[in-house]
């Protein structure tokens, strides 16, 4: 898959969010964090949507969204029950795809 | 106005503590997204967020903002349907999220809870004193205390069976628009009588204060008995709820309706076999076990008297189960394999059949989208239809979209007019208040815009909600 | 979250390269990973290997590291990544790595038991796997947790023609993260991809492996069980741990959020945010000792971020493995113990 393959299919698959938030309270990191809303499922989502259609650059938090995901799916449980059945953490997953070799050539502050 | 994000999170820090600021494009573009889908404006998004963790805080976030000017718009879970919780212009959010602490007195008859604490989380902790939450949206994972409470909606139940939260609403920590910090109403078990504040602030959607603490009456957890009934159409479930509430039978706390297609996808999803037309599920209630049988009882004999193809208690709990989850199910459907575009129709009792084939013409013969598909379910019992207009592609663009809201918003409110309704879950400002300037006197609107200018005089709070700017 | 694009970089730059240069994630060119193995008798080859991924043998290391990162500022908190590569690399260039802290030489005791309960198990139940010793691979999956699939591939083909080499077939795993990424990720890229991968528990529990208590009796009575996620969501794997641990005659309690719902242990984030790693690891940990203070786990990556919380909360983790390891009782002797 191409990059640009790739781009398309991740804003498709989070375009299908409807933001219900079921998946904020069960993520552990929100949890942890005394409940921030960009340290959740929803918020890592919303921002890789962003930073896919060009309105976010690839700079500190957004790199902490993307990578602060513990992958544990706790998300996808009820977001199959009670939301959209997204596949919250292989897009969040992809999204570090797409990421990973900006961050291992260490280029600056771009969009995506 | 310019503004200067350094100086603002730097002034914002005195009040909260560094890390309970966020000013990064990610934190406010989060925040901004509501459940609208289409996509967020440049004047949606904040310069800030900020998380106060108690009235003192928000007191001084909320002096100097008036002192700058500054729009302040309240985020509980964001989860609102009618847009209340999209910022309509720039300025800051003000996240309820850290106020959650739950204290339960049953020796005093009531709990508190902060604003920011989500339904479910209380549910759970009332369940060990035997004691019911009296709010039941289906967003209760993250829906808040607050947000329930500010617009005053029981969201799923009977009213005429529960009432709604703030009738259980024993009195509340408030700060205002200017930042005061009030005390209302008392800690008897006993509402007071007579012009109390509790009231007024109660079902304000966040225009004239920011709630930070609850206190309501415990509630004896009830017994229930599910009914299931089966129709071979929607409108002899409408004349069930119209002919109960004409005989004056005392509702279930929870009546629900799914349509025909409804049904049909719903009942597939659980794997149940497909109903032959819609149906109809009840949760009788009392307050002891044998009142619960003798009520459900009496209801499946009202039943009976109905044109239904079958009514029976149902004893199976796990067929009870599947019943009541495909509600849920259908919900799943039409949102996961389309858009999905709601209402929310609350008429006149004695309309309400008129007012389901209203609906069904309006999303049928929609101009800004040929053709969708009507489904409909919702808590006939209270009475409310959802009737939603489904459009089987996620291929919609954004001004179409809006566009669908929009026509969806309009034609609707147009139903709930002329047949006497005023929604009941949804609230009344941001997207409604269109629907309120035509329901009702242009007096109406006059004194809300009064009352609004005296508690907050440089409109600082959710700016935009009661103007109608969407 | 400041520092957090300077640090990653760091992270997975290190990371790539160790494992492009030596195959191991933390640029070990030593072996490190065979000598818990020593007096098994293991064949080198075999229709079914034994794989364990290195996972339970980089837990001291990663310990030792974690232990001299936090007693750094965190305001030092992009620095100390680069510290704690600094220092792999150190290690890596060491004849004899000498792990100092008592937290990683206790780790290190765990994952050895654990290992070596896993193979006394499989022995009782009639299979002798192969083990390939220095020669083992580590998988490659931390690489596609972070993101560089394109770099996965080929170091899992490398790792799939080894095998092939070796004459394998099926591949017994012992964690739940090598098993996925041989299970899921392995055949989306490596040609010709045909190996089974089967976790241990799949196959004892199969088999229906009856243990007994050693005589000593040194096992606790009650456990409570946490589920890691991997296992859980990804491998649907909760009957199994509770299976195999009950036929060990010890009695399993759930704490809240478990099977499905288990509460993640903090691990997948602690080579960057050790920081929040810890905070989910504690917060995780407080609700398993609610119900005992003896917690079951089944991932070495459970096993050691929980066991960061036993001294303040009076708490032991068991690897399951562990659990094998003091409970096996070969089916002769228990047969005698009952007659």
């Amino acid at each position: 898959m191409t990059i640009h393959e790739l781009k398309e299919l991740l804003l498709k698959e989070i375009g299908r969010c409807r933001a219900c938030r079921f998946c904020v309270d069960v993520c552990p990191t929100y949890q942890t964090s005394q409940g921030v809303e960009t340290f959740s499922s929803f918020g890592r989502l919303q921002s890789l949507r962003s930073l896919l259609m060009g309105t976010l650059t690839l700079e500190d938090s957004i790199s902490y969204a993307l990578y602060s995901c513990l992958q544990c799916k706790r998300c996808e449980v009820i977001c199959k029950s009670k939301g959209q059945n997204l596949d919250i953490c292989a897009l969040i997953q992809k999204g570090r795809t797409l990421v990973s070799q900006r961050l291992v050539e260490g280029v600056g502050h771009e969009r995506i | 106005m310019e503004m200067k994000l350094k100086e603002l999170a730097a002034d914002l820090a005195r009040f909260t503590g560094e890390e309970h600021v966020f000013t990064d494009r990610p934190a406010a573009m989060v925040y901004a997204r509501d459940v609208m889908p289409y996509d967020l404006e440049d004047y949606n998004i904040p310069y800030a967020v900020v998380r106060p963790g108690d009235a003192t805080e928000i007191s001084a976030i909320l002096r100097y903002a008036n002192e700058k000017q500054l729009p302040v718009h309240i985020h509980g879970s964001g989860t609102s349907l009618v847009g209340l919780a999209r910022p309509k212009t720039n300025g800051i959010i003000l996240d309820t999220g850290r106020l959650q602490a739950i204290h339960v007195f049953p020796e005093r008859g009531y709990f508190e809870a902060g604003a920011g604490t989500h339904l479910a989380k209380i549910r759970k902790a009332l369940a060990p004193h035997h004691a019911m939450l009296p709010i039941f949206p289906g967003s209760e994972l993250v829906a808040t205390l607050g947000g329930a409470v500010a617009v005053n909606t029981s969201a799923h139940a009977v009213d005429a069976a529960l009432g709604k939260p703030g009738d259980y609403v024993l009195g509340l920590e408030v700060v205002l628009p200017t930042g005061e910090i009030l005390q209302t109403g008392t800690e008897s078990p006993r509402k007071p009588a007579g012009i109390e504040a509790t009231k007024f602030l109660v079902g304000s959607e966040g225009l004239l204060c920011i709630l930070t603490k609850i206190r309501m009456r415990l509630v004896p957890m009830p017994q229930s008995i599910p009914i299931v009934a089966y129709y071979s159409k929607t409108e002899d479930i409408l004349g069930t709820v119209m002919g109960m509430y004409r005989q004056g039978i005392f509702p279930p706390m929870f009546f629900e309706y799914l349509d025909e297609k409804a049904a049909k996808v719903g009942f597939e999803a659980v794997g149940l076999s497909t109903p032959a037309g819609a149906v109809a599920m009840m949760s009788v209630h009392s307050w002891s076990m044998a009142g619960a049988e003798a009520q459900a009882s009496e209801f499946l004999a009202f039943l009976k008297t109905q044109p239904i193809m079958e009514a029976k208690i149902v004893e199976d709990k796990e067929e009870w189960e599947k019943i009541w989850s495909s509600r849920a199910e259908a919900g799943n459907y039409v949102y996961r394999l389309g858009y999905t575009f709601g209402s929310e129709i609350t008429p006149r009792v004695d309309k309400l059949k008129e007012a389901y084939q209203d609906a069904k013409s309006v999303v049928l013969n929609l101009k800004s989208y040929k053709n969708p598909e009507f489904y409909s379910f919702g808590h006939i019992g209270a009475p409310t239809i959802h009737a939603y207009a489904f459009i089987p592609t996620k291929d919609i663009p954004n001004d179409v979209k809006r566009a669908i809201v929009k026509e969806m918003r309009e034609k609707t409110e147009e139903i709930n007019i002329r047949y006497g309704g005023c929604g009941g879950e949804w609230g009344l400002t941001a997207q409604r208040i269109s629907f309120l300037k035509k329901r009702y006197d242009p007096a109406y609107y006059e004194l809300l815009v009064k009352i609004k200018n005296v508690v907050d005089p440089n409109n600082i709070l959710n700016r935009g909600n009661l103007e109608g700017w969407v | 979250m400041k520092g957090s694009r300077a640090l990653l970089s760091q992270a997975l730059s290190v990371m790539k390269s160790n494992i492009e240069r030596t195959g191991d994630p933390l640029g070990f060119q030593k072996d490190y990973w065979s000598s818990w193995a020593e007096g098994l008798e293991l064949p080198r080859q075999g229709k079914i290997m034994l794989l364990t991924g290195r996972m339970y043998q980089m837990l001291p290391y990663v310990s030792e590291t974690t232990n001299m990162v936090t007693r750094m500022k965190p305001l030092l908190a992009v620095r100390s990544a680069g510290k704690i590569l600094e220092m792999g690399r150190r290690l890596a260039g060491e004849k004899a790595i000498r792990l100092k802290a008592r937290g990683a030489k206790e780790i290190k005791k765990r994952g050895v038991s654990a290992l070596r309960g896993v193979v006394s198990a499989l022995k009782a139940a009639g299979i002798v796997p192969a083990y390939l010793y220095d020669e083992e691979p580590y998988s490659g999956v931390l690489l596609y947790d972070v993101g560089l699939e394109k770099e996965v591939i080929p170091h899992a083909e490398k790792v799939h023609g080894l095998l092939k080499r070796h004459g394998v077939e099926e591949v017994i795993t012992l964690d739940p993260h090598t098993t996925f990424v041989m299970r899921e990720v392995y055949p989306k890229g490596v040609r010709h991809y045909d190996l089974r991968v089967r976790h241990y528990l799949e196959i004892l529990t199969e088999k229906g492996m009856a243990l007994g208590k050693k005589e000593q009796n040194d096992l606790p009575d009650r456990f409570v069980i946490h589920d890691s996620c991997v296992m859980a969501r990804d491998l649907h794997l909760t009957r199994q741990p509770r299976e195999l641990a009950r036929s060990v005659d010890v009695e399993i309690s759930e704490p809240e959020n478990s099977g499905v719902n288990t509460a993640c242990c903090g691990g997948p984030v602690e080579y960057a945010f050790g920081e929040l790693s810890c905070r989910i690891s504690a917060a995780r940990s407080r609700e398993l000792v609610k119900e005992c203070k003896q917690v079951l786990v089944s991932c070495p990556i459970c096993l050691l971020n929980l066991s960061k919380h036993e001294r303040e909360l009076g708490m032991r983790v068991w690897d399951l493995g562990e659990v094998l390891d003091r409970a096996y009782l070969p089916r002769a002797s228990k047969t005698d113990s009952n007659g």
